[in-house]
């Protein structure tokens, strides 16, 4: 078992009282899925994927990544986890603007510690359809090429996990279905973990397993 | 990672270079005017002792003891033959006596104050060299007068004119000659200009009666060797050092390099707020961006350090303009020169050459661009700090 969440809460301090954003969330997520949180504006989706993905940490309950306990850890192991071991994806892509789509994808790989093999981020990219791109820069490409090389990004290191929240509301529909097929393709072929927050029936037509938030409850999962 | 880190703060200070170049401006100017301001008071300080010294004093001056320190007045009733000790002391050295006194110019209804000066005419221009001098005239070989420049203009007169000198005698009666003026003579400072009237010291020590000549000037090969040569002949009579009768001027330069050391503090805050500014804004626009990096495991060391080496390297840049535009108008100072004409004529009689140049030295312009870096590097802590405490989570909010 990859990600396991037992009776997760999350409450955020809120004018003069808080929010529970999630409440008592259990869960549990295989090496290998491919899931979508989904649920109406302000369920908990964005919240419960920063908890997953070591961004931030849970109020009560506990979250285990591959049997450790991320509540115990500091906010500098937390970081070195997600260096090594965590992709992101980001809605409005996050490139670094003054590097090249090669440089971007080799910063994942300074950040999580490893050497910068240039033929490693050139493969990739290659492995995301921009094998003309490699030397351009995110204002030379198209907002589906900057997701792609977003993707190529989280994907360099080999992670236990790509977190992509919202992936697609920054793109148009063909874009869209494109990325997200690609993403696909990636986790049959190279077994990455995917997990999404989404209202985008794109990414809900294509992911194999989704779960239904509303008032930071999960009201079912499907299938 | 460190490389990579000066990198990506390299290419980032690129990314808005207008507004970086805006707020680099200050630091430009504040390096440039310290080197400037710095060369000229340093020119200054050398230009006042080098005109001295070629003009007033010579290396080391010798003075009747008692005899007044102020150049002010010039008293001929306390004067006695060189020593015998001290002539065997002067034998190795260039030397020459001069005798100052007190004098009235008379040309018909006109009179002016002027300092009167009695030179050995063979003598006096190997201490006192007179390159630099524009002469109208000749200079006297027997009898014969030679008048300050401005001194000939407020009275106008002229080579070839007489006029009359009047004095006190070391007796105490009055005494005056009817002698013509052999030459006019600028030598560029002010202290001789308007105020010194030049005779044969013969003839000069005829007329006030005076038993010997009021100070004895020695030239030496290096300037280092005054103290030692004053220690060594003071005596008979006191011996002093050019530096002696500089300090004054020189003190006062101590107080104008405190006031420009202000002025370029006052110019560095307003410089580092610039900075300091200009790297928050570029922090709050790449809050995504600095975000997403923080998510992918940097840490707040890491950007941190990205934005100081962002601030140290626009202070770097900035600096090394400044020091380039400040060197280069110094150069430009240390060898054309400025002229100082206008504050002569407001009839100083204070000692400097009215051709100012500056000093330049390689000291303050290493020193404004590491002075002007610092700033920026200290303007970026605070930005940089901000930066590195940004929650990564922002990265992935949408709104
Ligand atoms: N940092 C925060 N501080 C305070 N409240 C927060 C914070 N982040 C989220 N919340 C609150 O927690 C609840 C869940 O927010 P969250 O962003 O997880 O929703 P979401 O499902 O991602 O919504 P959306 O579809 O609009 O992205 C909301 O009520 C939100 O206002
Ligand atoms: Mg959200």
């Amino acid at each position: 078992m990859l990600l396991k969440l037992d009776r997760v809460g999350k409450r955020y301090p809120m004018g003069g009282g808080h929010v529970d954003a999630l409440k008592d969330v259990s869960l549990e997520i295989q090496a290998g899925e491919f899931l979508a949180f989904a649920g109406p504006s302000g369920s908990g989706k964005t919240t419960l994927l920063n908890l997953v993905g070591c961004l931030d940490t849970p109020s009560s309950g506990s979250i285990q990544l591959d049997g450790q306990d991320l509540g115990r850890m500091s906010r500098g192991q937390l970081g070195q986890l997600r260096a090594a071991r965590i992709g992101f994806v980001f809605q409005s892509f996050n490139l670094i603007p003054v590097l090249s789509a090669l440089e971007n994808v080799e910063v994942a790989l300074r950040l999580g510690g490893l050497p910068a093999d240039l033929d490693r981020c050139e493969q990739a990219l290659v492995d995301v359809g921009l094998k003309e791109q490699l030397h351009k820069r995110p204002n030379q490409m198209s907002g589906g090429q900057q997701q792609r090389v977003a993707i190529a990004r989280a994907l360099v290191k080999q992670p236990a996990l790509v977190i992509a929240d919202e992936p697609t509301a920054n793109l148009d529909s063909h874009n869209g279905e494109a990325v997200l097929d690609l993403m696909r393709a990636l986790n049959e072929d190279k077994g990455a973990t995917f997990l999404f927050s989404t209202h985008d029936s794109i990414v809900l037509d294509r992911v194999r397993r989704t779960v239904w938030l509303r008032d930071g409850v999960v009201q079912k999962i499907e299938p | 990672m460190t490389g990579f880190l000066v990198g990506l703060a390299l290419k980032n200070l690129f990314r808005n270079v207008r507004r970086n170049l805006i707020s680099g401006v200050a630091v430009i100017w504040g390096v440039a005017l310290m080197i400037l301001g710095y060369g000229f008071i340093d020119g200054l300080d050398e230009n006042i002792i080098r005109t001295e010294i070629d003009t007033l004093s010579g290396h080391v001056m010798l003075r009747p003891q008692g005899y007044p320190e102020s150049s002010l007045s010039a008293p001929v009733d306390m004067l006695e033959p060189l020593p015998q000790e001290l002539l065997a002391g002067l034998a190795e050295h260039t030397w020459t006596q001069r005798l100052r006194f007190d004098v009235r110019l008379v040309s018909g209804p006109e009179s002016i104050r002027a300092m009167g000066v009695g030179f050995e005419p063979l003598r006096d221009p190997q201490v006192f060299p007179r390159d630099g001098y524009d002469l109208k005239g000749a200079w006297p070989e027997q009898r014969g007068l030679v008048v300050g420049s401005r001194l000939a203009r407020l009275l106008e007169v002229g080579p070839g004119e007489v006029v009359v000198l009047q004095v006190r005698t070391s007796a105490g009666s009055i005494n005056a000659l009817s002698i013509e003026i052999s030459g006019v003579v600028t030598t560029h400072n002010p202290a001789i200009d308007n105020f010194v009237v030049l005779l044969p010291l013969d003839q000069a020590m005829s007329l006030v009666q005076a038993p010997g000549p009021s100070e004895v000037s020695i030239r030496l090969p290096r300037r280092g060797q005054a103290d030692a040569v004053a220690a060594q002949l003071d005596g008979a009579w006191a011996a002093h050092t050019y530096m002696d009768a500089a300090r004054d001027m020189i003190a006062l330069n101590v107080a104008r390099r405190k006031a420009l050391g202000f002025l370029v503090l006052m110019i560095m805050a307003i410089a580092a707020t610039g900075i300091a500014n200009t790297v928050i804004m570029a922090t709050y626009e790449r809050v995504r961006e600095v975000g997403a990096l923080a998510a992918m495991g940097m840490t707040p060391g890491q950007v941190r350090a990205m934005f100081l080496l962002e601030g140290a390297a626009l202070g770097l840049i900035a600096g090394t303009l400044g020091a380039a535009l400040g060197a280069g108008a110094n150069y430009y100072f240390s060898t054309s020169g400025v002229s100082l004409d206008a504050l002569a004529e407001s009839g100083s009689a204070v000692t400097f050459s009215t051709t100012l140049y500056s000093a330049f030295r390689w000291g303050p312009v290493l020193g404004g661009l590491a002075f002007g870096a610092l700033v920026a590097a200290l303007a970026s802590i605070y930005p940089a700090n901000h930066a590195a405490n940004l929650d990564p989570a922002v990265a992935v909010r949408t709104d």
